[in-house]
């Protein structure tokens, strides 16, 4: 007989905010990701109380994914960041902190919560109306006729993650294959179907990240029974391909749980194994040269087609699949008992080696025009290849977002404090319109406002050095940083060199401000005439959309009055 | 619900590089010719084990700490590339932790030393890159003169080159004392080269190439770092050289690093090969670690380890008159790739789980499923004529009988890529099951005699008897190695290994490092050089725009110095390991008086490098000492990589802590 336990009841928690254990949870989040920010973040370490696996990262999709938050606005915080990080690549350690930093301010600010939630979304609206100018200075068209912005995109993403563990010549060769991988992805013909290409990331362990290399067409494992010299033997003709999603292991895989009867003295084995053999004859006789298949081949399968002058390649993996059935045109078989129609093979260029180190891969190379492609990253550990992993595909995302709105923002902080210049002093140009639309005092709006900029400067602040200063100019408003413990006797003029994103360089005759004191509100002036490029930019779209992100979920949270929690 | 944890790792007292500089330091006496064992013993239940590679060391500890593990993974990561190389990485590391939290000490930005170290070593790569020596001159400079007429042992060999080349080795250490303080110019000076070397102008040329394209030109792809990497791209294809046997002998004389004994086993394996790829149609392949298989003969001295062409395996004594009858013989061999029995399923195969046959006419006198199999697969090995059966797994018992009655020798457990070779050699196809078998499948050529072993005694171990299984044109070589000490055999084994990769790896470079700390000694002179180089411009210059204008860290020089102290301490760690200073205090002052600029030769110093580093030989004279360039450079780069991966770390976040668990703690933060 089984026992009732008696439901316990909901807890319910008034205004959460108000609660130090909540806001110390607050703080101590916003201090782990502002260590993790920048190329001169810190790493963390992960791994759970019983001796498992560790990992090494600052990325800000692993992190959070790996740590589970015991609060629920935490958990509501960093479940709208993983979803930003997940369609858009970068910003997720932007949105984390930005958010973070607007909750803390607007609560210190003993501002009543709703008027800070109306007075952040206007500031937002601000923001958004000015990324969208023509003449916004903190952005940048993207030019297409050269691949300079594409390998600066890049760049900044690798350089921005210290797990990588990489010199900054190996980040440069890395960059260059990721942007070379996305050029590969982009279909050169124009025969009605514009849409990328799939790139497929192979990772290798053991080489030095200078064996990275991105290729036109698949990577697979090499089959045992093949040697090099079969490969020569199939020339340069079209070659014919099978391709199954379905086990040719030799056993049923459609039958499911249930008991299984058999009349008289039948084998399941052999039937099957008869019904596998006919097919091989079957495609041999259609003429196909290459079986590829998902999952696994029966040895007797691969055997009987091998000595027939089929290669067969099993073990796929899901991953690989679609890629492969754009790449081929093949139509992927979910079934071995009935005969494999004709419309359903598809075509491969030819098939060729790549070595990379002692494995051997078998290259696939697509027929006519390769829109897929194979990006192989190597590095010497697992720690450092599963972040440059997730690096270069964050890269790789990033690319191709830009394909859709050609822009892109200054990096290196310069964006976050030119933002807050700008929306300083366009907010204090309509104080009594906005007053009156929000229905406070104007002495509540100038300090939300000015918490609203705190917020996007403090999050510039988090890209400096562990106890260096960064400063912002009072002419363009871009961010400078000064590295931290400087030598006495050397004035910090000397030492600022250039801005964030590199477009300017110091000694220009430029009045500085240390972040996070007041200054006079000043209009920032746009980079007029500069035909350089900024050395450090970041995702257009990835930081408009995390901008979104902080604000809407710090306003959410500053929102919530009571939280209720089912004990049960 | 379970509640995480996160806890803040103070900067100041770093806990992680702590514990890998204590870690390493437990490695310390792994370094050199003469290594010492290590006990490690397990207090809970008695057992022990001796250790004598920081992989067995580290294996056999706890890994509860996350530093252990860490370097656990480096160090495993490096042998599965490299095979060896793990004593140089785990001592780099412990000596760079020490030497970051040195700088962290003082004050200086984790950035700071992160971006000044990986200069440094970048800095000191490509001068390694450009002080090696290729093998040919290795081979001719030191290895010319009478050896060739002579017979082809190497001890006396070696004897004769040592008369004739002395004056040749003594510039070793007159080119380190002078070692390139002065950049690119003087760190051609080689060691173990002469100066009137015709070959010298073209090694300069090609080391100018290396140097000048090293500024990240995307398109030029010969970086030191790059070289590296091309090599390994190619490093599963066989090294091919004009070397002659002689050669390899005195080849890998020079990378022996102390294991003599095991390194005439790698050579007289070599030998083999050469010799069966001769009667072979093979190109001219003169060593391939690849085809070399160890087996452990526990019980007899460490003299009667030997070699022997093809494979030696231990059978039960029911086979010896299997073997007795087919010895002599040419026979035929099938492969099995899995396990022979008719139990035995295919990787990835899902047996229904429920399955009845309805209708089933009972008849008591129907042999079963089993027994039917057995029958069946001794029917076709006999119609097939097959001789010999190499099993990857293991056989039934009911076929083991049925074969030796039919007179069938049967190999179980043998490695997938000595089927491999006997798939090459004998023309065999390697198949799954055993119904598989065909004409086509079944090779031939293949001969098996007793394998008498040490001494020509029949070994019995664990009653069992010694076979050697042979193919025509196979390169398998088998390496026994014996020990009368059970425990000693595992680290017989991987000294080994460690001794035929150094081989292999020389051959695959193409070229090899000045060993015996001369590198290290170089690297040491061009970080201080670097560092030295910092301070001038800053007095000539003002501080300030130096800065400015070079984008260097203001603590550039004394990270650089600090990374120096970590080879001064490995060099130093090695004379007092062979005996040439009585302790690491005494050999650190000796160094310390040859990095004085204003020193001269010092005679104490060059005499470390002129002695023999092992085995005492006479009159103070011997080959020179190599080491391998890639291997040595990654395992560099390895170590540099997990200090710094560990000084970046500032958090370390616990899951999986319930509130309840950190009550108490201070150092626990809740999340």
């Amino acid at each position: 007989m089984s026992r009732l336990s008696q439901k316990q009841p909901s807890i319910c928690t008034a205004v959460p905010l108000t609660d130090p254990d909540v806001s110390q949870k607050l703080a101590l989040l916003r201090q782990v990701l502002t260590s993790c920010f920048g190329p001169w973040g810190r790493l963390k370490q992960v791994h759970n109380n019983v001796g498992g696996a560790i990992m090494t990262t600052s990325t800000s999709s692993v992190l959070l994914k790996a740590i589970q938050v015991s609060h629920p606005l935490l958990k509501l915080l960093v479940a709208s960041i993983l979803n930003h990080t997940s369609r858009f690549g970068d910003g997720g350690l932007f949105a984390g902190i930005l958010s973070l930093c607007l909750l803390e301010n607007a609560l210190r600010l003993g501002v009543d919560q709703a008027v800070a939630v109306g007075v952040y979304n206007r500031l937002l609206g601000l923001c958004d109306a000015y990324l969208v100018r023509d003449d916004c200075g903190c952005k940048i068209r993207v030019d297409f006729s050269s691949t300079q912005t594409l390998l600066t995109l890049a760049h900044g993403l690798l350089a921005s993650k210290p797990a990588c563990a990489l010199t900054p010549a190996e980040v440069k060769h890395v960059a260059l294959q990721v942007t070379r991988a996305f050029l590969l992805t982009v279909p050169c013909g124009t025969r009605g179907r514009d849409r990328l290409g799939a790139a497929v990331v192979v990772p290798v362990e053991g080489q030095p990240p200078w064996a990275s290399a991105a290729l036109g067409g698949l990577l697979v494992d090499m089959p045992e029974s093949l040697h090099p010299a079969d490969l020569e033997l199939q020339g340069s003709t079209l070659i014919r391909l099978a391709l199954f999603s379905v086990s040719l292991a030799g056993d049923l895989p459609e039958a499911g749980d249930g008991p299984l009867e058999l009349h008289g003295e039948t084998c399941l084995e052999e039937a099957v194994l008869e019904q596998l053999l006919r097919l091989a004859d079957q495609l041999v006789s259609d003429g196909v040269q290459l079986l590829a298949c998902q999952k696994v081949v029966h040895p007797v399968l691969q055997h009987y087609l091998r000595v027939r002058g089929v290669i067969v390649v099993e073990r796929l993996g899901l991953a690989i699949m679609e890629p492969l059935v754009q790449m081929t045109d093949a139509q992927p078989l979910a079934t071995f008992q009935a005969p494999v129609p004709g419309v359903s093979y598809g075509q491969l260029g030819g098939l060729s080696l790549h070595q990379c180190g002692s494995r051997a891969m078998l290259h696939l190379l697509p027929a006519g025009e390769p829109a897929t492609c194979t990006l192989v990253l190597c590095h010497r550990n697992q720690t450092a290849l599963a972040e440059l992993k997730v690096s270069c595909e964050r890269a790789g995302q990033v690319l191709r977002l830009m394909l859709k709105e050609p822009f892109a923002l200054l990096g290196g902080g310069c964006t976050e404090t030119h933002l807050a210049a700008f929306v300083r002093h366009e907010s204090s140009s309509d104080v009594t319109e906005a007053v009156r639309e929000l229905g406070c005092s104007r002495h509540d709006y100038m300090r939300v406002v000015g918490a609203f900029c705190h917020s996007l400067e403090s999050v510039a602040r988090a890209l400096g050095q562990d106890g260096g200063v960064t400063l912002t100019d009072l002419c363009h408003a871009h961010c400078w940083g000064i590295p931290a413990a400087p030598p006495a006797d050397v004035p910090w003029v000397e030492l600022v060199r250039s801005c964030g994103c590199g477009l300017m360089s110091g000694h220009s005759g430029l009045e500085w401000n240390l972040i996070g004191t007041e200054y006079p509100s000043f209009s920032p002036a746009l980079n007029l005439g500069t035909e350089s490029l900024p050395c450090v930019l970041d995702s257009f779209f990835a930081k408009a959309n995390a901008l979104h992100v902080a604000v809407e979920s710090a306003n959410l949270i500053l929102d919530l009055k009571y939280v209720i929690q089912d004990r049960n | 619900m379970s509640v995480y944890g996160c806890r803040v790792v103070h900067r100041q007292r770093h806990e992680g590089l702590q514990q890998l500089v204590t870690l390493a330091g437990s490695a310390r006496s792994f370094l050199g010719p003469d290594k010492r064992y290590k006990f490690v013993v397990d207090e809970d239940d008695g057992g022990s084990s001796l250790v004598c590679s920081p992989l067995r060391l580290l294996e056999s500890m706890d890994t509860g700490c996350a530093a252990v593990q860490l370097l656990l993974e480096t160090v495993q990561a490096h042998l599965k590339s490299f095979h060896m190389g793990t004593v140089t990485l785990v001592f780099m590391v412990g000596a760079w932790s020490s030497a970051a939290l040195e700088c962290l000490r003082e004050g200086i930005p984790v950035h700071d030393v992160v971006s000044s170290m990986t200069e440094g070593l970048e800095l000191c790569s490509e001068a390694c890159q450009m002080s090696c020596v290729s093998l040919k001159e290795v081979v001719r400079l030191v290895g010319c003169g009478p050896r060739r007429q002579g017979n082809s042992t190497v001890a006396s060999a070696q004897g004769s080159e040592r008369v004739s080349n002395g004056s040749q080795i003594i510039s070793v250490a007159t080119c380190f004392s002078h070692l390139p303080a002065q950049g690119v110019s003087k760190s051609r000076c080689l060691a173990g080269r002469s100066c009137q070397d015709n070959k010298f102008p073209t090694m300069i040329r090609h080391n100018l190439k290396l140097r000048h394209s090293r500024h990240f030109s995307q398109n030029e792809e010969t970086t030191g770092t790059e070289v590296g990497c091309k090599r390994s791209i190619e490093s599963s294809f066989l090294p091919r050289h004009n070397f002659e046997y002689q050669d390899i002998a005195f080849l890998a004389n020079t990378v022996c690093h102390g294991s003599d004994s095991l390194m005439k086993l790698v050579t007289e394996a070599s030998r083999i090969q050469t010799e069966n790829a001769r009667c072979g149609d093979f190109s001219k392949c003169v060593f391939d670690v690849s085809k070399l298989v160890t087996c452990l003969l526990p019980g007899f001295s460490e003299e009667c380890s030997c070699v022997a062409s093809g494979l030696v395996t231990f059978a039960s004594v029911e086979q010896a008159s299997i073997v007795d009858r087919l010895k002599d013989q040419n026979l035929h061999v099938a492969l099995i790739g899995g396990d022979l029995s008719e139990k035995y399923r295919h990787l990835g195969y899902n047996k229904p789980s429920d399955i009845r046959n309805i209708g089933v006419s009972l008849n008591p006198m129907k042999p079963s499923r089993g027994d039917k199999w057995v029958a069946d697969v001794s029917e076709m090995l006999l119609r097939l004529k097959v001789n010999v059966l190499l099993v990857n797994g293991v056989v039934s018992e009911d076929l083991a009988e049925a074969c030796f009655r039919h007179n069938i020798l049967i190999i179980e457990r043998v490695r997938p890529e000595v089927l491999k070779d006997f798939a090459k050699a004998t023309g065999a196809i390697p198949v799954t099951y055993a119904t598989q078998l065909c004409e086509l499948c079944v090779g031939g050529g293949v001969q098996v005699t007793f394998w008498g072993g040490p001494g020509r005694r029949r070994s019995k171990r664990h009653r069992a008897v010694g076979v050697k299984i042979g193919a025509m044109g196979s390169a398998l070589v088998t390496v026994v190695i014996a020990s009368a000490v059970q425990a000693k055999l595992q680290a017989l084994e991987d000294r080994f290994w460690g001794c035929a990769y150094r081989l292999h790896h020389a051959l695959l470079d193409g070229k090899l490092l000045p060993g015996a700390g001369v590198t290290e000694m170089l690297c040491v002179k061009h970080l201080l050089k670097a560092a030295e180089d910092n301070v001038k411009q800053e007095h000539d210059s003002g501080m300030g725009s130096t800065y400015a204008s070079r984008g260097h860290s203001p603590y550039r020089s004394i990270v650089l110095q600090r990374m120096s102290r970590g080879w001064v301490d490995y060099v130093a760690m090695l004379m007092s390991s062979t005996g040439k200073c009585s302790s690491e205090l005494e050999a650190c002052t000796v160094l310390g008086q040859e990095l004085r600029p204003e020193a001269s030769r010092s005679t104490r110093l060059s005499g470390f490098w002129e002695q023999p580093s092992g085995q005492g030989i006479g009159d103070g004279q011997t080959a020179a000492i190599y080491d391998n360039v890639t291997v040595k450079l990654e395992a560099w780069r390895r170590a540099l990589d997990l200090v710094l991966t560990v000084l970046q770390t500032d958090v370390e976040i616990i899951t999986g802590i319930s509130s309840t668990d950190v009550q108490g703690l201070e150092d626990f933060l809740l999340l």
